[in-house]
């Protein structure tokens, strides 16, 4: 018998949709501007080195954040980078940016990593002892019209749910650790996550003139199951 | 299909934002995938916004670092290697368009395209689902996967790997031939077979006669690749009197996977790019592997 893993393995037909054409369209209209993304899908030579130009600062900082060691954390950048020039030709550039899309597979490979062992994105280690007191924020002006979209949809929420999300997004808390952190009910701690993210999507919908329940509002998707 | 709004149904928003934040568990995300399949949905829809968050934690954070150069320069290398490969396939795309003769899987190896003979070329764990570049190559070429015809066995491939120029061989091995510490589990008496890698594309098989099945909700096979042009002594409990130093190395996660009676061929899914294959080693893990091995070895392989 054979075991499950070594079922014929029938290569997957993963090539994005093809965007060589942009090479003959680029040739025709120079007006047209066509993002990092949708060069590395169109193998546009240079194009991966600008992409992680571009982008290294935001993944090795996510990688960094939820990886247990440096070690880790460079081989997550690889593999990271790697997905996202697989799935560079599912980025609609018209849903979402490019940074959004970055951050969305980054996530997902770091969890998807962090499963293998067991743990979760938990740097609870950083505020144990203290009251988080949240992101040292740059001011406004440094910011990219993506994150400031995104501060200002965060800014709509209630101060509660603005906290909870804080410590479940960026510090990587459990609920139960939020509810002990923070004296709120279990309940209410996830319903803070339910509903703030919930509205979070709805901003960011509204901002994008593309509200559409049910309907995908991110910058394209990378080819993942619903997997865990 | 559900009537009232996903939005309203708790549990389906909970494993939603918990699939973004934190990931789910087998279970959970079985569920997961039922419950928005009622909606019509992935069950991605909280990543969006909590991406969104990430990016302005990251940027509105003062200590915010850009990766080390060392890091930046490995990813450009990983970004030449693998732009060179895709650029030798659309050589070999244009060149068979041109010849006007059809790919066959069944072909000699010479006739398919190849990467360059280095073993610095490697893909790592992109292609690694893929058999052989031939394969690859006509998966990759856009409407090319139909006119592909039927896909060879994983023993025909093995055999089909076996005759590449950059193929190395190596036999599963006792432990105590290895000189290596005795594993508690019993699971390598009888074992035989060999593993079978193409330095060229980082893509390989292993194959098995004798190793043990095994409960995948229980416990797993994971391999791992230990290579030659990787540092080593970040792990220096692992050394072992008389054999390389190369234990000490953290190894590549060459894949988790379940074994079977009779033959079992299984194909290797390196998670990073290898230099020189050095020596594989099959551990015995919790399901779904780890990425820190206590090394608890089955047998071991060296290649040359």
């Amino acid at each position: 018998m054979i075991s499950t893993a070594a079922q014929l393995d029938v290569p997957r037909a993963a090539r994005l949709p093809s965007l060589r054409s942009l090479k003959g369209l680029r040739s025709v209209s120079k007006t047209v501007e066509i993002s990092v993304l949708e060069r590395v899908a169109s193998e546009v030579p240079g194009a991966f080195d600008e992409l992680t130009k571009q982008f290294g600062g935001l993944v090795w900082t996510l990688s960094r954040r939820m990886c247990p060691t440096r070690q880790d954390a460079e081989d997550a950048m690889q593999d990271i980078f790697l997905a996202v020039w697989k799935s560079a030709g599912r980025y609609d550039s018209s849903q979402g940016s490019e940074a959004t899309f970055v951050a969305t597979i980054a996530r997902r490979r770091l969890i998807d990593r962090l499963r293998k062992t067991g743990r979760r994105p938990d740097t609870s280690v950083l505020i144990e002892g203290a009251e988080p007191t949240g992101v040292r924020e740059r001011d406004e002006a440094e910011l990219s019209e993506e994150a400031k979209r995104a501060r200002a949809a965060l800014k709509q929420l209630s101060e509660e749910q603005q906290r909870v999300l804080q410590l479940a997004v960026f510090h990587g808390l459990s609920h139960e650790k939020i509810s002990t952190s923070t004296g709120l009910p279990l309940g209410t701690v996830k319903a803070h996550i339910r509903r703030g993210l919930i509205r979070m999507r709805e901003i960011l919908a509204e901002q994008d003139g593309s509200r559409q329940d049910g309907t995908d509002a991110r910058g394209g998707r990378e080819e993942t199951e619903v997997s865990p | 299909m559900n009537a009232r709004p996903w939005t309203e149904d708790e549990r389906l928003v909970d494993l939603m934002a918990e699939r973004a934040i934190g990931g789910l568990s087998e279970a959970e995300s079985e569920e997961l995938e039922a419950l928005a399949a009622q909606y019509g949905l992935r069950g991605d829809e909280l990543d969006m916004p909590v991406a969104a968050m990430d990016l302005l934690y990251v940027e509105s954070d003062l200590d915010i670092q850009a990766p080390p150069d060392e890091v930046v320069s490995s990813l450009l290398k990983l970004g030449g290697r693998v732009a060179e490969e895709l650029r030798q396939i659309d050589e070999a795309d244009a060149s068979a368009a041109d010849a006007g003769r059809e790919l066959r899987l069944a072909g000699t190896p010479a006739e398919a395209p190849r990467p360059s003979q280095s073993g610095a070329l490697a893909w790592g764990g992109w292609l690694a689902a893929a058999a052989c570049l031939v394969v690859a190559a006509v998966a990759w070429w856009p409407g090319a996967a139909e006119q592909a015809p039927s896909v060879l066995t994983l023993a025909e491939r093995v055999d089909q790997m076996r005759s590449l120029p950059t193929a190395v061989t190596a036999s599963w091995a006792g432990l105590d031939d290895l000189g290596l510490t005795e594993s508690p589990h019993a699971f390598d008496r009888g074992l035989a077979g060999e593993v079978v890698w193409d330095e060229a594309t980082d893509t390989g098989y292993m194959v098995f006669t004798g190793l043990a099945g095994n409960d995948p909700t229980q416990l797993q096979y994971q391999l791992w690749i230990f290579d030659a042009e990787r540092a080593i002594g970040d792990l220096p409990q692992f050394a072992v009197e008389g054999f390389p130093p190369i234990l000490t190395q953290r190894p590549v996660d060459g894949g988790v996977f379940d074994s079977g009676d009779g033959e079992v061929i299984i194909p290797i899914d390196a998670k990073l790019p290898i230099g020189q294959a050095a020596l594989f080693a099959i551990t015995v893990e919790p399901p779904g592997g780890v990425v820190v091995s206590d090394r608890d070895i089955v047998t071991a392989a060296l290649p040359g």
